[in-house]
């Protein structure tokens, strides 16, 4: 009970939605795959630094195939599960450019202002 | 075509739901499984693997819950969710539901009644295009609507370049008639540009036309009413070129007026509408009004041009006017009692037509909109309070539902739908009890009038809106609190310990008490209102108005309207006198043209030779009348059989005219002059009556003449009887007798003077009542929310109370204990309900007689009546305390 409640503080989600979208698109440029790859993927190669709730690619998972930026099928896992299968559509990968050159851009213009900060520190 | 793809998939969603809940489930469960082997080849154990992979996943139900909401509409799914579930929980406790329902029910019910009627009287405009526009000419700022005759009006509609047009109308009652039965209705004489100039459209056929207004007596033709239309014609639309037959006279039906419009005198309900051209009329008794100038008798409205103010048109106006008087001096004219045309203009908003019917309900409704928001306030404080209660016993379910990842938003959400469904359902109760509550209102009024007031109650859309939003932002009001409070997140604690902390137990019931000292305040104010009108009542109904209300029975006639002529007149009033006195109990008869306490006002000249005539009260009675009325002379003598029209005049003034007129002389003999067609007559003063209330029980005596019926003929006269013992069987009895005489003639006003004395006192007794049943329903209200509070507290107080008296406390502390709670609280409430009583009792003040707004026995003995039942309401919870077993309180976990 203890430990839901733990988890069950509000700090989570919101904040990472349109990024967590991002992640997972860029993710599904390597092929189709499954929640539990997408999430392992992720937490890989940030080297740990993000922290996702498995649970909550599920929703975003949703919202990309609502959108039909991804389709889904079953299929077997690499452990012979059958598992969903994630995969990135034409849209998907339109959806994925334009995000990316946003967050490029964004994150050039704060790297900008955040240097002289750092050289004077 | 994003949408298109979006909606597919929501559509799919929606028709393969059970297969997609099931494929997340497995999904999930597939990713869940997946991370255990993972961590189990990591190296852990199976249970720590298990463990893990929940605590990386994170609330799968809200994984779950956040994925099903991308399936749909998104809130208003949610919503849907939150009405079932709403409506399962409300279902589940429903003692609590229905006390809320009806708490609220009587609430909004009192509210919309109110609403509707204050709305009808006061604010709602009149239904005609750009009603804004308009301006009634009156009197002064009173309201009272000035009184024209047809050349002045004529002049001002057509020498003016301020106003677009100029309608006049006046209001009387009819006699309708299709040759067998004849009804008496309300009608408005129209001048021929009325619908016109106002903007209404016909619901059938036409309004007048041009030349329907140019000759009098030559376009014998009619508007209807949609009312009567439907009532004495079936809604037929061959109702159009049908005659029908007003005061013996023939009209031919051209058009309807649509259902919304009811005339331009507020207050009242037109049936017919008749052109003023058609005033003139065989058998009128006004005879030639049109181009009499010393006849005013026309009550005018106004359409400003745009642009041009009020203020602009009142003194553009002012010119013709002036010049009208200067042309005509408003002197007397020997064969006209009636005033003469206004020397000044006037103008007043115009909205919602002549209002001052209704001027006298202006300042009761307002205060009743006061008094039943107070209830309503009142309501809401008891049903937030049951639902704090009902949420300490959820406080459970909430504690998991914010553990497993409820926000708290979304806590709220869902408490505030199911108040949203509480006020929804107390709502539409409340319009069943607005139904029922605007007939009742409506039942106080004074009924026997000439022109009767018409007040609609009927709900329509508005009310139905102003039900709606109050609905909506009651369930705001009350539901919040309780929401907050649940929803809050140490509210967890809960989870851990079931005897909540102290700290908890002191805010949740700090905010009911704040409850139930508000509630105790605001019904003690209305109660001390409801005192205050009730003693006023009582100093107005023991006012002697002069004479025995209570034992004379009244039957009005127009015999005018059914084409008697005088001696036809004569010879029913002598015959039906006959017939009336000898029923059984009847002591005396008589007839007069005024009845006492009714509206109809005859102001009639009283002239001293040598003197300016002076304008006082006057009516026209038949031999008998004082005494019938059981009203006593002073001096001199009653009118006799013998004061007939050949004998001298003779006149009869009350003690007010004596004292004003004749100061410090001998009355009795005295002489004043009757104008007799163009002839001057003396009348003899032949008696001086001791003066008696004429239209009000508050009035200040005034001068009053009478003037001897078989000398002053008058085809509109009321039936006085004198019984000891007025009853349904006489007044039946009466009719019958009428009927006899003459079964096409209808019989109005049947009752008594007393009905009559009450109907006059339509404004004090409504607030009485009113205040009264608020009042109770407000205090009522209140002691269920002390007692609900103190046995909240009771019940969260049981350890506490178990282990006091395992130390030794005496059952009689404990009582004393929960007993003083409840009666701080009430003291608290009632020192705050005082002073803002001090504070608004002066609002009521106009309304108030013979008692002051401050009354101390009335500000002393309410709050002790309304202590006392609190007490009795603390004192069940107290008992219940008393009994607490100890050792069962002390295992109580």
């Amino acid at each position: 009970m203890s430990k839901e409640n733990q988890v069950g503080n509000n700090t989570r989600v919101d904040l990472l939605q349109g990024t967590l979208d991002m992640l997972i698109l860029r993710t599904l440029l390597l092929g189709p795959l499954h929640g539990h790859n997408i999430a392992h993927y992720i937490q890989q190669t940030s080297e740990d630094v993000l922290k996702v709730d498995h649970g909550s690619l599920y929703p975003a998972l949703q919202r990309l195939e609502r959108r039909a930026w991804v389709t889904t099928e079953w299929g077997t896992s690499e452990n012979n599960r059958s598992a969903k299968y994630y995969r990135l559509t034409k849209a998907g990968r339109k959806r994925l450019l334009d995000v990316t050159s946003k967050w490029e851009r964004l994150n050039a213009a704060i790297a900008r202002i955040m240097k002289p900060a750092e050289e004077e520190g | 075509m994003r949408w298109k793809q979006e909606l597919s998939f929501i559509i799919r969603r929606l028709i393969h739901r059970r297969r997609a809940e099931q494929e997340l489930d497995d999904e999930i469960h597939a990713h869940l499984e997946m991370e255990i082997e993972q961590n189990i080849a990591d190296g852990m154990s199976p249970e720590d693997a298990r463990l893990a992979a929940r605590r990386s996943f994170g609330s799968a139900a809200l994984a779950k819950e956040d994925s099903r909401a991308m399936w749909g509409f998104g809130s208003l799914e949610i919503l849907w969710q939150d009405l079932r579930y709403g409506l399962r929980m409300l279902l589940k406790s429903p003692n609590i539901t229905l006390t809320a329902v009806l708490t609220l029910a009587l609430g909004i019910g009192a509210n919309t009644a109110i609403f509707t009627l204050l709305d009808k009287v006061l604010i709602r405009p009149l239904p005609v295009e750009q009603p804004y526009q308009l301006v009634t000419f009156v009197e002064d700022a009173s309201g009272a609507p000035a009184i024209f005759s047809y050349p002045l009006y004529a002049e001002l509609r057509d020498r003016n370049d301020v106003l677009s047009g100029v309608v006049a109308h006046d209001q009387k009652p009819f006699s309708l008639s299709d040759g067998s039965q004849s009804e008496r209705v309300v009608g408005q004489i129209v001048s021929g540009n009325y619908f016109a100039t106002l903007g209404v459209r016909p619901a059938l056929g036409r309004f007048f036309l041009p030349e329907e207004d140019r000759t009098p007596g030559t376009h014998p033709v009619i508007v209807i009413s949609h009312g009567l239309w439907q009532r004495r014609f079936g809604g037929n639309r061959a109702v159009i070129g049908k005659t029908v037959i007003l005061n013996n006279y023939r009209y031919t039906v051209v058009g309807v007026a649509p259902s919304e419009f009811t005339g331009t005198t507020r207050g009242t309900v037109n049936d017919v509408y008749v052109p003023i051209m058609m005033q003139v009329q065989p058998g009128s008794e006004r005879g030639g009004f049109l181009d009499n100038r010393n006849a005013g008798w026309l009550q005018l409205i106004g359409r400003l041009k745009p642009n041009v103010s009020r203020e602009q048109a009142q003194s553009a106006l002012a010119t013709p006017v002036e010049d009208a008087n200067k042309t005509f001096p408003g002197n007397l004219d020997k064969d006209a009692v009636q005033v003469g045309d206004p020397t000044k203009v006037f103008l007043m908003d115009g909205s919602r037509g002549h209002a001052d019917r209704v001027k006298d309900l202006s300042l009761p409704l307002k205060l009743m909109m006061g008094v039943v928001g107070f209830v309503l306030l009142i309501a809401c404080a008891n049903v937030s309070n049951l639902l704090l209660s009902r949420a300490s016993a959820r406080r459970k379910e909430m504690a998991v539902r914010l553990a497993i990842g409820a926000s708290r938003w979304r806590i709220v959400r869902q408490l505030l739908t199911e108040s949203a469904i509480l006020a929804a359902l107390g709502g539409g109760a409340g319009l069943l009890v607005a139904y029922w509550g605007a007939g009742l209102l409506l039942g106080f009024q004074q009924q026997t009038n000439v022109v009767p007031r018409a007040l609609d109650g009927s709900l329509d859309g508005r009310a139905l809106g102003f039900t709606l939003g109050l609905s909506l932002v009651t369930g705001i009001v009350f539901g919040l609190a309780p929401a907050l409070v649940v929803s809050k997140p140490d509210f967890v604690a809960a989870l851990k310990e079931d005897t909540p902390g102290l700290g908890t137990v002191a805010r949740r019931l700090s905010l009911r008490n704040l409850l139930v000292v508000t509630q105790v305040a605001l019904s003690l104010v209305v109660l001390i209102g409801a005192g205050l009108c009730v003693k006023s009542l009582r100093a107005l109904q023991a006012i002697d108005p002069g004479f025995e209300p209570a034992k004379v029975v009244t039957a009005s006639f127009d015999l005018g309207q059914n084409g008697y002529n005088e001696a036809r007149g004569r010879q029913f009033i002598a015959q039906l006198s006959e017939r009336v006195a000898a029923l059984p109990g009847v002591e005396a008869v008589s007839f007069a043209r005024v009845v006492a306490f009714s509206d109809f006002p005859w102001v009639g000249p009283l002239i001293i030779e040598g003197s300016r005539p002076q304008p006082v009260n006057t009516n026209a009675v038949s031999p008998n009348y004082f005494q019938t009325l059981g009203a006593s002379l002073a001096q001199g003598r009653e009118f006799t059989a013998q004061d007939t029209a050949g004998a001298p005049l003779v006149v009869i003034v009350n003690e007010a005219a004596a004292r004003r007129y004749w100061p410090g002389q001998e009355v009795v003999g005295q002489r004043i002059i009757r104008g007799k067609g163009r002839i001057t007559e003396f009348a003899e003063v032949v008696g001086v009556v001791r003066n008696s209330k004429e239209k009000g029980l508050t009035e200040d005596p005034s001068p009053a003449l009478y003037v001897p019926q078989l000398q002053n003929y008058f085809p509109e006269l009321t039936l006085h009887a004198r019984t000891a013992t007025p009853s349904q069987t006489l007044l039946a009895a009466i009719r019958r007798e009428a009927q006899l005489l003459d079964p096409t003639l209808p019989v109005y006003n049947l009752g008594t003077l007393a009905q009559q004395k009450d109907g006059s006192l339509y404004t004090e007794r409504l607030a009485a009542a009113l205040l009264t049943l608020f009042g109770l329903l407000a205090s009522s209200l209140a002691e269920v929310g002390i007692y609900g509070v103190l046995s909240y507290s009771v019940t969260e107080r049981t350890r506490e109370m178990g282990i006091r008296l395992a130390l030794g406390a005496r059952p009689r502390d404990l009582l004393k204990l929960v007993v003083g709670q409840g009666f701080m609280l009430t003291l608290i409430g009632l020192v705050i309900g005082v002073g803002a009583s001090f504070a608004l009792t002066r609002l009521i003040a106009r309304l108030l007689f013979g008692v002051s707004a401050t009354d101390p026995l009335t500000f002393i003995v309410i709050p002790l009546l309304l202590t006392g039942v609190a007490l009795l309401a603390c004192w069940i919870p107290a008992r219940r305390a008393t009994r607490v077993d100890p050792l069962a309180a002390l295992r109580y976990e």
